[in-house]
């Protein structure tokens, strides 16, 4: 298999802390890869590397074959991969509809003086990119709240309006930073549905960065555990959740 | 009603009101105020963009719209060009100018980018004073012609009138298309998430200065027609105060609303002229003014209209 994400010796230091110390990742073509660990473990950082958020010290990102370590955020956003966060980062001066329109930007068409006089192109784009965000926010079922402002959807909507705005860019790669923080029992597991059909339906490769170990197990192909800031183990969740050293990690630490 | 068609009936309403105003006028003066009005307009319509849509701060237009005016009225003044040639390259230069400023100072934000644009206005206020040669310094630049198009002088305050009134609603019409646009949403993208906005693709250090760039042009085509109407420049009317005044257009009129940027410019520039009745108290009736908008129209002047169509509206349906 190839791998469409290829992280090496990955490593990031903020002043005196080691976040991550020569960490490897290698995401399969067309997986759901989850990255798990205890807390401080360096997930989100790892996210923050590969989407060109969080400036490495050393390491290579290669995505898609391509060397993206210098690449800025946006350049690899508009090259197909996308991410959400862990904090919800909704543009709450638009709709629900707009959110979604803008995640359409990488593969919107047209340029500044097709849009300040709407030429016909930019008529013929605008319709395109209407109706693509609105077939992605049916996707995720809020197809109803399309015209509602963004900051007025409820918490666990605001959630899935990320997803569906980070699919309307059609991306190569989609990178989840904990999707079910703050979901209830029930909305985890619509979640875990939500992330399967995205791969089913739109071939996306995954990459989740999870607590909740039932999703986790239950929907990836490949786990890859991280604890403080080091690789501990990578394989499919049924061999990694018997390794003894991912054992000792989580009970050792986190069942007091 | 889908935002286009909104808009296209809004520029229509307002095309039939700008066209009809001058009849309803009584007063000269009031004509000559208007035109003012619109020059400010056309400023504080890109400034909204910048402030309202994009999040970004300036407090250093003013010199925008000084450099528009000098350069235009020294090259036609003191260089002869032809008016139409010496505002064209006026804009141009202008947009040049944001361009190279924009690329050091939109890598910073809040107060800093205040900081940053504030002394830009500040730079360009000491040229306008102390390059007398080409400015003629603080007495200011005389002797700029007249606006004239394709050859014909825009001679009487009422075909100026017209001529400003048709900038300022290209001006707005340009504004509305980019708002419902792949660069506007882009733009109030990055105003509330720049994170998110990169997870997309959206290069924000380009957007920044592209908006940065355009409302620095519109100041600038503002500035060409003050020029030549007043057929006079003067570096007091470029200076931090105006700067902050245009500030003061944008909130009171309402953040990210074109409406209400055209609003807010018309009512700060009308307001002195209706003041003058009060005389000695005149500055502090205008600040009682600004205070009271602020506490009641928190949103602006747009705000608080849409909010009254919207009461109207339920209490309409309820009847």
């Amino acid at each position: 298999m190839t791998s469409l994400l290829e992280m090496r010796g990955v490593t990031v230091r903020f002043g005196g802390v080691v976040a991550l110390s020569g960490v490897d990742l290698d995401v399969d073509l067309g997986s759901i890869t989850s990255i798990i660990g205890p807390n401080g473990a360096g997930k989100t950082t790892l996210l923050g590397v590969a989407s060109g958020m969080v400036q490495a010290t050393a390491g290579t990102v290669a995505f898609a074959g391509r060397d993206v370590s210098a690449a800025p955020a946006h350049a690899r956003g508009a090259a197909g991969m996308v991410r959400t966060f862990q904090n919800l980062e909704v543009f709450s001066n638009m709709t629900v509809l707009e959110n979604v329109m803008t995640g359409c930007h990488r593969h919107v068409d047209y340029g500044v003086v097709d849009c300040l006089v709407r030429t016909g192109r930019f008529r013929r784009e605008e319709r395109r990119c209407r109706a693509h965000a609105l077939r992605r926010l049916d996707f995720v079922g809020l197809a109803d709240k399309a015209g509602s402002p963004a900051s007025d959807l409820p918490y666990g909507l605001q959630r899935r309006m990320e997803i569906a705005r980070a699919i309307a860019a059609d991306p190569a790669l989609l990178l989840l930073d904990e999707p079910a923080a703050g979901l209830n029992t029930r909305e985890t597991q619509a979640l875990g549905e939500l992330i399967t059909a995205i791969r089913e339906s739109q071939g996306v490769t995954i990459v989740l960065v999870e607590h909740d170990m039932d999703l986790v197990m239950r929907i990836s192909d490949a786990v890859m555990v991280l604890k403080e800031g080091r690789n501990l183990a990578m394989g499919p969740p049924e061999a990694v959740q018997k390794d003894p050293e991912v054992i000792k990690a989580y009970l050792g630490e986190d069942e007091d | 009603m889908s935002p286009s068609r909104r808009n296209l009936l809004g520029l229509g309403a307002w095309t039939l009101l700008m066209a009809l105003a001058p009849f309803l006028l009584t007063n000269d003066y009031y004509v000559s105020t208007l035109i003012i009005g619109f020059f400010n307009a056309i400023i504080v319509v890109g400034l909204n963009l910048l402030i309202g849509y994009a999040g970004q701060i300036s407090l250093g237009h003013g010199a925008f719209y000084g450099l528009g005016a000098y350069v235009s009225g020294i090259l036609a003044a003191t260089y002869g060009l032809p008016v139409e040639a010496a505002g064209l390259i006026a804009i141009v230069l202008t947009g040049l100018i944001a361009w190279g400023i924009g690329i050091p100072t939109l890598k910073l934000s809040g107060h800093y980018l205040a900081m940053a644009t504030l002394g830009f206005g500040v730079i360009v206020s000491i040229v306008f004073n102390e390059a007398v040669a080409f400015t003629g310094g603080p007495s200011g630049l005389t002797g700029i012609p007249r606006l004239a198009l394709f050859g014909t002088t825009v001679e009487s305050d009422l075909s100026y009138y017209y001529v400003t009134g048709a900038a300022l609603t290209l001006v707005m019409a340009l504004s509305l298309n980019l708002i419902q646009s792949r660069l506007g949403r882009a733009l109030r993208a990055l105003h509330t998430s720049e994170r998110a906005a990169e997870a997309v693709g959206v290069d924000i250090a380009r957007y920044k200065l592209f908006v940065f760039v355009l409302s620095a042009v519109f100041a600038a085509l503002a500035g060409v027609l003050y020029a030549h109407y007043l057929g006079f420049a003067a570096p007091s009317s470029f200076g931090f105060k105006f700067s902050v005044t245009l500030l003061v257009m944008v909130v009171l009129g309402g953040m990210a609303s074109v409406w209400g940027a055209v609003a807010g410019a018309l009512f700060l520039t009308a307001l002195p002229e209706f003041l003058r009745a009060f005389e000695d108290i005149e500055t502090l009736v205008f600040g009682g003014i600004l205070i009271l908008g602020m506490m009641f129209l928190p949103s602006g002047l747009a705000g608080g209209a849409s909010r009254i169509a919207k009461a109207v509206a339920v209490r309409l349906r309820r009847d």
